[in-house]
């Protein structure tokens, strides 16, 4: 038998229209003498669920960290200005050159070299290519390599498919370029059959919070009701707009608007390369995880959809292409102007 | 900039004639082999060069109280997590459908600025099972060619919409609506319309048949729409232009009378849906232009015989009593559901033989009845992925009328009333095997809404292994209800 219900089922009708004719009903069931039509019933029921009633999204780094939240969140109230950027060698120790040679001539990384990542990412059915590009002054003694200077000099995301988004980020290049970089990132570079074999170890970036702390992966990233204040870490203003995080303008044929986020993801380059000395491509690894922190007004909420990588490994990848002497110099600045130029000549293939 | 077309086509169907039985005359449940007066004009048309001629009318009111009880989720293991919304094939691409978190159906996602709070739809929050509703029965009977024709009518119009349908799925796509059980065969059934036309012709003393139509609607809707973005559903533009068409679908009946007092008959109802067919046709300003089909059946009746016959037992003077006796075919495993598909499989429907057989008791102008019926469920366990909720029922119905001579012809006077039992249902789902490689290897039982093996973000691996889904019947359901119907009817029988 049905468990009861105290709501009486007369109430309970689920089909447009009958409500309209209850008083004609009930006087028809009055004047036919059969008032047990409307109180003869049996009502809808629903046991309780062993359900979780907030159910935990754990944010698990497949590399093997945890933390940050996946929540979204809205208004930001006062944001605190941008702290200063800190120096571009902090907390980066480079040891000194030994002057040991390459282990194979074929095989050489040393010199300066514009480096274009493109990896492929998915978002409610819908696929969008992220483009970063990094100038990496590498020096390599013997199996090792490492960068001695690795400029962040922007990043964008183009739409792959019809109605995914692209994102614009120009806003942002500046603070990428001076609160990141992958300075002291190392690697090997080898010898491999009748190629080369490159690797770069994990680096994990950070956009929008505090850096180091957030490099740490163990450290969850700060949801919106944390910035950081007082020396105490947390999400930062980094391109001085007045809004949280960093700002992405999204556009795409079903939404468009400015978000507001902090992003944390790491990259790991290993595998064969293919292509020429001065110019090859090389398999990537990539995860990453957003924390949006706010949007635009107007600005709807499904350009707030995080994404995952493809889970087509081919789609991730990098283009090395050594810089000649005279391109791509100056100050930091002029360095990433050139790279964001150069990188259509030099490795249109990364565009894909 | 977005343009859609609905296209509606034909539309025909009386579930509500096939529930009810005769609600003016003497025909309830025996209606296809007794003198149902106008009701013969659906029920069995060969009847109507031998019924009386005139005009009926009877308000007639029908409360379906079918209560559907939902178990408890076993798991909070069983939920699908907010995150898994981006999970993607191995290899790469995206699910066809993409299941919502279980937290939000249940209780909501509250406001987060500038966002209005997501409205909760919690299990069985939105049942239709139900309703009390009131008709217009008219009935209208005359003869032709002295008596060997007979031509009637017979309707029931609901007092609230002329005709309505609603569309749900029976499965777990019916999260994203009212993620509810709804009733299969009542329901949003009973408004279907009801308005037969029927015509009798008397080729012999002994043999007589007929043809009848249900009314066929044929509805076209067109419904260009412009929306600048889907953040801003709000301001959406739409014309419509909808026209609608009538066509009939055919039944037939033979009745034979091989002595005085006995009555044989054999009716063939052909199958009765209301079909809407809805184009949709996406525009956008990037001149990206997409479109879907979709296709909508309601109320559908399958092929339907019944046989059965009438015996005066006892006949003294002015008394009488009539026998009757009917069965019923009906090829239910033909079945369409209101998202035009068809239980297939393990889980097709089955097809059904239901009968009934009652009594009538004339005295002068003074007439009873009493009907018994059984109609079995055709729907099979539902221990699958599909939830279509059905009892079997058992049913009586009782009626009076008196007829007095008024100016030469016959007013009559009647009160009807009718029961039925939906017998009570459980349902429990049977257990789905772990999938590592994500293919179900019983893709018939309830699915796995996010595959052991989807390629998931930032998201532990307890959100995907196991079975996750919002089917609100899983793990399972029981159903049982109440019929009821009464009213009263008019009669004037021109002599």
């Amino acid at each position: 038998m049905l468990k009861g219900s105290s709501e009486p089922c007369a109430s309970r009708t689920g089909v447009s229209g009958s409500r309209r004719s209850a008083p004609l009903v009930a006087a028809v069931a009055a004047m036919v003498g059969i008032p047990a039509i409307i109180a003869a019933c049996a009502v809808d029921t629903v046991d309780p669920s062993q359900t979780s009633t907030k159910p935990t999204s754990t944010t698990t780094d497949p590399g093997g960290s945890t933390g940050g939240s996946s929540s979204t969140t809205g208004g930001t109230g006062t944001v605190p200005p941008p702290p200063p950027p800190p120096p571009a060698d902090a907390g980066v120790d480079i040891p000194d050159a030994t002057g040991t040679p390459v282990q194979d001539p074929s095989c050489d990384m040393n010199g300066r070299w514009l480096v274009a990542q493109r990896v492929l990412a998915t978002a409610i059915g819908q696929d969008q290519a992220a483009h970063n590009w990094f100038y990496y002054e590498i020096r390599h003694e013997g199996a090792n390599t490492i960068v001695t200077k690795g400029l962040h000099c922007g990043f964008e995301v183009i739409k792959k498919s019809a109605l995914s988004a692209a994102v614009d980020s120009s806003g942002a290049w500046t603070a990428l370029m001076e609160r990141s970089n992958s300075n002291g990132r190392k690697g090997t570079y080898v010898k491999a059959g009748a190629g080369c074999n490159l690797t770069l170890a994990k680096e994990y970036v950070v956009r929008g919070a505090t850096v180091p702390y957030y490099l740490t992966p163990g450290n969850p990233l700060p949801a919106k009701d944390k910035p950081a204040l007082n020396g105490q870490p947390g999400w930062e203003d980094w391109d001085g707009d007045g809004n949280p995080g960093i700002s992405l303008k999204a556009s795409s044929a079903l939404a468009s608007g400015t978000l507001y986020v902090e992003q944390r993801d790491w990259t790991q380059y290993s595998g064969a390369t293919s292509g020429t000395a001065t110019k090859f491509k090389v398999s990537i690894t990539y995860n990453g995880e957003q924390v949006a922190l706010g949007r635009a007004a107007g600005a709807p909420q499904a350009i707030e959809t995080a994404s995952a990588p493809s889970a087509d490994a081919t789609q991730h990848y990098a283009w090395f292409a050594k810089l000649a002497d005279g391109q791509a110099t100056g100050a930091d600045a002029e360095i990433c102007k050139a790279v964001r130029t150069l990188k259509d000549t030099l490795v249109p293939e990364a565009g894909q | 900039m977005v343009g859609a077309l609905a296209l509606a086509k034909t539309a025909h169907a009386s579930p509500l004639f096939e529930l009810s039985g005769d609600t003016i005359g003497q025909g309830g449940f025996n209606a296809r082999v007794v003198d149902s007066g106008a009701a013969c004009a659906y029920f069995n048309p060969a009847f109507l060069p031998d019924t009386e001629s005139g005009l009926s009318l009877a308000v007639y009111t029908i409360s379906d109280q079918i209560g559907i009880h939902l178990n408890g989720r076993p798991s909070a293991s069983n939920d699908i997590l907010d995150g898994t919304q981006s999970a993607q094939m191995p290899g790469g691409g995206g699910y066809p459908s993409v299941s919502i978190p279980t937290d939000w159906l249940q209780n909501g996602k509250p406001a987060s600025a500038p966002d209005d709070p997501l409205k909760s739809r919690p299990r069985q929050g939105a049942g239709s099972g139900q309703n009390v509703r009131a008709y217009q029965a008219i009935g209208l009977v005359q003869k032709l060619f002295n008596g060997r024709v007979g031509i009637g009518l017979y309707a029931m119009v609901p007092y609230s919409k002329f005709t309505g349908a609603s569309a749900f799925f029976s499965d777990e796509r019916e999260q994203y609506f009212s993620n509810s059980l709804h009733p299969e065969l009542y329901s949003d059934r009973l408004t279907a319309t009801s308005l037969a036309f029927g015509s009798g012709l008397k080729i012999t003393d002994q043999l007589n048949f007929g043809v009848a139509f249900t009314l066929s609607l044929k509805t076209v809707a067109k419904s260009p729409t412009y929306l600048v973005d889907v953040g801003r559903i709000k301001d959406i533009l739409i014309d419509t232009d909808v026209s609608v068409a009538a066509s009939v679908a055919p039944h037939f009946a033979v009745l034979y009378k091989p002595f005085e007092g006995l009555r044989l008959s054999l009716t063939v109802h052909t199958p009765q849906k209301f079909e809407v067919g809805t184009n949709f046709s996406f525009f956008l300003s990037n001149g990206i232009e997409q479109g879907a089909d979709l296709h909508f059946t309601h109320a559908y009746l399958p092929w339907t015989i019944g046989t059965g016959g009438s015996w005066d037992a006892w006949k003294h003077e002015n008394k009488k009593i009539e026998l009757a006796a009917t069965i019923l075919y009906a090829r239910w495993s033909d079945y369409i559901d209101r998202h035009s598909e068809n239980p297939s499989g393990a889980y097709a429907w089955y097809d059904t033989i239901s009968g009934s057989v009652g009594a009538r008791y004339n005295v002068d102008q003074t007439r009873a009845l009493l009907d018994l019926a059984v109609q079995p469920s055709p729907v099979p366990t539902q221990s699958g992925r599909t939830n279509y909720v059905d009892n079997t029922r058992i049913g009586a119905n009782l009626g009076l009328d008196h007829g007095f001579e008024v100016f030469g012809s016959i007013l009559r006077i009647g009160i009807h009333a009718q029961a039925h039992r939906l017998l009570p249902r459980t349902t429990t789902k049977l257990p789905v095997p772990d999938s590592p490689n994500g293919t179900p290897t019983s893709p018939e039982l309830v699915r796995d809404e996010v595959p052991d093996n989807a390629v998931l973000s930032n998201m532990p691996d307890s959100a995907k292994q196991g079975l996750q889904t919002n089917n609100p019947g899983y793990p399972g359901y029981s159903s049982e209800g109440w019929v009821l119907g009464g009213g009263l009817s008019l009669a004037i029988v021109v002599k």
